[in-house]
C-alpha cells in the first residue's frame, strides 16, 4: 500500500482487487459517498496496485519503484484531473495549466505533494469551480499516447461533478474516451455529490459507493496524525461525520486554542450589524461565496457545529462532549445573552443554507434570510426563511 | 560529483534543452535537468513525460555522480557568465556549487532519484536514415498534421517502413500529404508508426549537418540519436485512418500552372477572403484559372487571373485559402500539377517534376461555395 494511514473500506477494496486479479476491471469507475471518506485515497491506491511489480496480500507493496513513483504522485501514467481556476484566457489548444498564475502553479504542485502523503488531503485551489474542458482535451492528447512506463495508465478525475460546472462542456468531451477508452486504461472518476454528474457520464461507469467511515477507523486516523486526546478525537469525528477533510480543516484552522474563532467571529458578526451596515456584511460574505467558497463552506460549518455546541451546554449544563470545550466561556456568554435562544433551529437554518448554496440560488439573498433565521431562532421564534427558498411553503 | 565544462558548451545544451522542458507542469521536479557525470562524460536530460532529450557533452570529470537542477535558473547564470571555464561541484544536501574566475554561485539541486526514469526502448528494432532526408520528410508533412485531440491519431505524422519503400503521411482531414521514398531505409525494420509532430519539430534542428540518423523503435517509444543528441519520443497508440482509399482515381480535369505566380495571387487574393471562412473561389477554364473572393462583411472583394493550361470542363472550386496556400507552398518545382474531379470532391495537387526517388502528393479537400 501506498498510503500508511488510509482507513480500508475492506468490501469496496475486496470487490476492486478481485477484479483487479480476476483480469475483469471494468475501465471507468465512478467512486461516490460523503466527503472525506477516502474515496481518493482508494483510487490512488488503485492506480498503485494495478502498477505495482509485487502486489502483497492484494495491495501494492508500496516499495517498488513504481509504487514509489505513486507514492509521490509523480508516476508518468498517472494523470488527475482537479477543477481549477481560470486566470487567464485559454485557446482551444493551450494547455490547462496556462489559466493558472505561477503561484496558483505553485499552490497546486504543493498540494499535490500533500495529497502524495495524506489520503485525506483535498487538493483545492481558490476559485476552482469547474474543470476546465482544456483539461479534459489535454487528457484526450495524452490518452492517445502509449504508456510511459508499458503498465497501466490511471486517469484520476477529483470533484467530478465539476465537469458539469457550469455548463457540461468538460462532461461532454470526456465521453468519447469513456466510451472508447485506449487499451490499458482505467478511469476512476470521484466525487461527493454523483446527482450533479449528467446521466451520460454515470452510464459509462461503474459506481461503486464509500459510505461515511467508521468511527474507529477515522478516530485511529486523527489520533495518529494529530496526536490528538482519545476523547477530543471522539468528539470531533462524531460530530464531523465521519469526514476527515472537515475533521482536518477544524484542526488545521489554527493553534487548537483557537478553534471555533471563525465561527466565534462570524456569530458575532451577525449579532452586532447594524442595519446600515446589513448590507455590506452580506455582499461580504458572497463575494467571498463567488471568491472562496470552501472557506464560506467552513466559516458555515463551524457556526453549525459551535451552535451545536450551544445546544448541548443549554442540555446539559455540562462541558463534556463540547468541541469547542476550550471557549466554554465565550458559549456560555451566549447562553445567558440569549437564554430563550432556539439553538437546534439556528443550526438546522445553517445547514439548510449551506446545501443551497451549492445549487443556482442568489447567495446574497440566501445569505439575508440565513442571517434574519438565526436571529430570529435566537430570539427563540422559529421561522424557516432559508428553507422557503427551496420549496413552496405548504398548506396551512 | 564535481566537473569543469566550457561555459558555452554547457550554455548551448541548455538551451536545446529548454524546448523540452515544460514551461509549467503539476510536477516540480520537470522543471530541472538531469545532470550524470560518468565515465568521462557528462550528460543532461530533460523530459515533459512525453519527450526526452540527452545531450552528452565533454567535460574535466574530478567526480562522477547525479544531480538534477533548475533549467531555467542554470542557464540564466551561464548565460550572464562570460566566455571560459567552470566547476560544478554538488556538496551536501544537493547543494550544487559553480566556480567562475569571478566568483562562486550556489544553486539548490534535487536528488537524482526523483527524476522520471529514462524510458526503454528496444534498439533491436532500428532504421537508418539519412539526416537531409528525414528534414525534408518532416518539412513536407508536418504541417498538415491535425490539432483536434478528438482526432489523435491525426496529431503526429505516419511513418510507414515498408520492404521496399519508406512512406510518411500526415492529415487533418481537410489536407492530405502522402510522401512516398522510392528506397527502402537501411536497418530492415518494417512496420508503422505514429510520431507526434512536437516530436519532430524538435528533432528537425538536429537534423542539419548530419549523415544519418538511426530510429531505434520500441514498444512504446523511439529513441532517435543523432550525434551526441538522444531524443526520445511516446509513440500515438493509434489506428491511423486507410489514406490511400481517399485518394480519388478519375479526377480528370488537369490543371498545369506556375507555382510562384499561383502562390503569390492566392497569398493577395486570399487578404480579402472572409476572416472566418478564408474562403476564395477558383474557377477553372481554357485560359488557366481565376481566383476570387467576396466578404460580405467588410464588403471586401479582389480577383486575379493566373496563366495555366487546363483541360476540362469549366469548373468553379472553393477553398480555404489558408489551406490552399499551405500546400502550394510546399511544394517545391516551378510548375505545380492539379487534378480536379468537381467542385464538392478531392483535387490532387504535386510538382510537375518531382525529385528523382521520391513522389511527394497533396490532397486538398474543397470548401462548399455560398451562393
Amino acid at each position: 500500500m501506498i498510503y500508511s494511514d488510509l482507513v480500508w473500506h475492506r468490501r469496496q477494496w475486496d470487490q476492486l482487487q478481485t477484479a483487479v486479479r480476476a483480469g475483469r476491471l471494468a475501465h471507468a469507475h465512478l467512486f461516490h459517498g460523503p466527503a472525506g471518506s477516502g474515496k481518493e485515497g482508494h483510487a490512488l491506491e488503485l492506480g498503485a496496485l494495478l502498477n505495482c511489480r509485487s502486489p502483497r496480500d492484494g495491495t501494492a507493496c508500496g516499495l517498488c519503484d513504481s509504487c514509489l513513483k505513486m507514492a509521490t504522485l509523480q508516476h508518468p501514467d498517472l494523470h488527475i484531473v482537479v477543477p481549477l481556476p481560470r486566470r487567464n484566457p485559454l485557446d482551444k489548444h493551450d494547455p490547462p495549466l496556462k489559466a493558472l498564475r505561477p503561484a496558483d502553479v505553485q499552490n497546486l504542485q504543493a498540494q499535490l505533494q500533500a495529497k502524495g502523503s495524506d489520503p485525506y488531503h483535498k487538493v483545492a485551489l481558490e476559485g476552482a469551480h469547474s474543470i476546465l474542458i482544456n483539461s479534459i482535451r489535454e487528457l484526450r492528447r495524452t490518452a492517445a499516447l502509449k504508456p510511459a512506463e508499458g503498465g497501466w495508465r490511471v486517469i484520476l478525475i477529483f470533484d467530478a461533478e465539476k465537469l458539469a460546472q457550469p455548463t457540461p462542456a468538460a462532461a461532454n468531451a470526456l465521453l468519447k474516451l469513456l466510451e472508447e477508452p485506449p487499451p490499458q486504461t482505467v478511469f476512476i472518476l470521484v466525487t461527493d455529490r454523483p446527482n450533479l454528474l449528467p446521466p451520460t457520464i454515470h452510464s459509462r461507469c461503474l459506481r461503486l459507493h464509500f459510505p461515511a467511515l467508521p468511527h474507529a477507523g477515522a478516530k485511529a486516523y486523527i489520533i495518529s496524525r494529530y496526536n490528538l486526546d482519545p476523547t477530543d478525537a471522539d468528539v470531533l469525528i462524531h460530530t464531523c461525520g465521519g469526514n476527515l477533510h472537515l475533521a482536518r480543516q477544524v484542526l488545521a484552522s489554527g493553534e487548537r486554542g483557537s478553534l471555533g474563532g471563525a465561527a466565534d467571529d462570524l456569530l458575532e458578526a451577525l449579532l452586532q450589524v447594524k442595519p446600515r451596515h446589513w448590507e455590506r456584511l452580506v455582499n461580504d460574505l458572497a463575494q467571498l461565496w463567488r471568491r472562496q467558497p470552501a472557506e464560506l463552506h467552513y466559516r458555515l460549518q463551524m457556526l453549525q457545529l459551535w451552535f451545536r455546541d450551544l445546544l448541548v451546554l443549554s442540555q446539559t449544563g455540562s462541558g463534556e462532549k463540547l468541541i469547542f470545550g476550550h471557549r466554554r466561556e465565550q458559549l456560555q456568554r451566549h447562553l445567558d445573552t440569549f437564554p430563550r435562544a432556539l439553538w437546534g433551529v439556528a443550526a438546522l437554518a445553517v445547514e439548510s443554507g449551506q446545501s443551497l448554496l451549492e445549487r443556482q440560488v442568489n447567495p446574497a439573498l440566501l445569505l439575508t434570510n440565513l442571517i434574519l433565521d438565526i436571529r430570529q431562532a435566537m430570539k427563540g421564534r422559529e421561522a424557516p426563511r432559508v428553507g422557503s427558498l427551496a420549496a413552496p411553503a405548504g398548506p396551512a | 560529483m564535481k566537473f569543469t565544462i566550457q561555459k558555452s558548451t554547457l550554455q548551448g545544451a541548455l538551451q536545446q534543452l529548454g524546448k523540452v522542458v515544460p514551461s509549467r507542469s503539476t510536477l516540480p521536479i520537470l522543471s530541472s535537468v538531469l545532470l550524470s557525470a560518468k565515465d568521462g562524460r557528462l550528460s543532461l536530460r530533460a523530459t515533459d513525460l512525453e519527450i526526452s532529450q540527452i545531450i552528452t557533452v565533454d567535460a574535466v570529470m574530478s567526480a562522477e555522480g547525479e544531480v538534477a537542477v533548475p533549467q531555467r535558473t542554470f542557464l540564466e547564470i551561464t548565460s550572464e557568465m562570460p566566455e571560459g571555464e567552470l566547476t560544478f561541484e554538488v556538496q551536501k544536501n544537493n547543494q550544487v556549487q559553480l566556480t567562475t574566475a569571478f566568483g562562486t554561485y550556489s544553486i539548490m539541486g534535487k536528488p537524482a532519484a526523483e527524476y522520471p526514469s529514462l524510458p526503454s526502448v528496444d534498439r533491436q528494432q532500428a532504421v537508418e536514415i539519412e539526416g537531409k532526408l528525414l528534414r525534408r520528410v518532416i518539412d513536407k508533412t508536418a504541417f498538415a498534421v491535425s490539432r483536434d485531440d478528438l482526432k489523435p491519431s491525426l496529431m503526429g505524422v505516419l511513418f510507414r517502413f515498408q520492404e521496399d519503400n519508406f512512406i510518411a503521411v500526415a492529415t487533418d482531414s481537410h489536407r492530405l500529404v502522402r510522401y512516398t521514398y522510392h528506397e527502402p531505409p537501411k536497418g530492415g525494420y518494417v512496420g508503422d508508426n505514429i510520431i507526434p509532430v512536437k516530436f519532430l519539430n524538435i528533432l528537425t534542428a538536429y537534423l542539419e549537418n548530419v549523415d544519418m540518423v538511426t530510429f531505434n523503435i520500441g514498444e512504446n517509444h523511439i529513441m532517435v540519436q543523432s550525434g551526441d543528441t538522444e531524443l526520445y519520443t511516446r509513440i500515438i497508440e493509434e489506428r491511423f485512418p486507410d489514406y490511400e482509399t481517399v485518394f480519388p482515381q478519375d479526377n480528370d480535369k488537369k490543371l498545369v500552372v506556375e507555382r510562384e505566380e499561383f502562390l503569390s495571387a492566392v497569398r493577395r487574393v486570399s487578404i480579402f477572403s472572409n476572416r472566418t471562412t478564408h474562403q476564395i473561389s477558383l474557377k477553372l477554364g481554357a485560359d488557366g484559372l481565376n481566383l476570387s473572393t467576396e466578404d460580405a462583411e467588410t464588403v471586401s472583394a479582389a480577383q486575379e487571373q493566373v496563366k495555366g493550361v487546363f483541360d476540362g470542363e469549366e469548373l468553379m472550386i472553393g477553398y480555404n485559402a489558408n489551406y490552399l496556400r499551405d500546400v502550394i507552398s510546399h511544394l517545391d518545382s516551378d510548375t505545380v500539377k492539379a487534378e480536379f474531379s468537381s467542385a464538392v470532391s478531392a483535387a490532387i495537387f504535386y510538382s510537375e517534376q518531382q525529385r528523382e526517388g521520391e513522389e511527394l502528393t497533396m490532397l486538398l479537400m474543397p470548401i462548399r461555395l455560398s451562393e
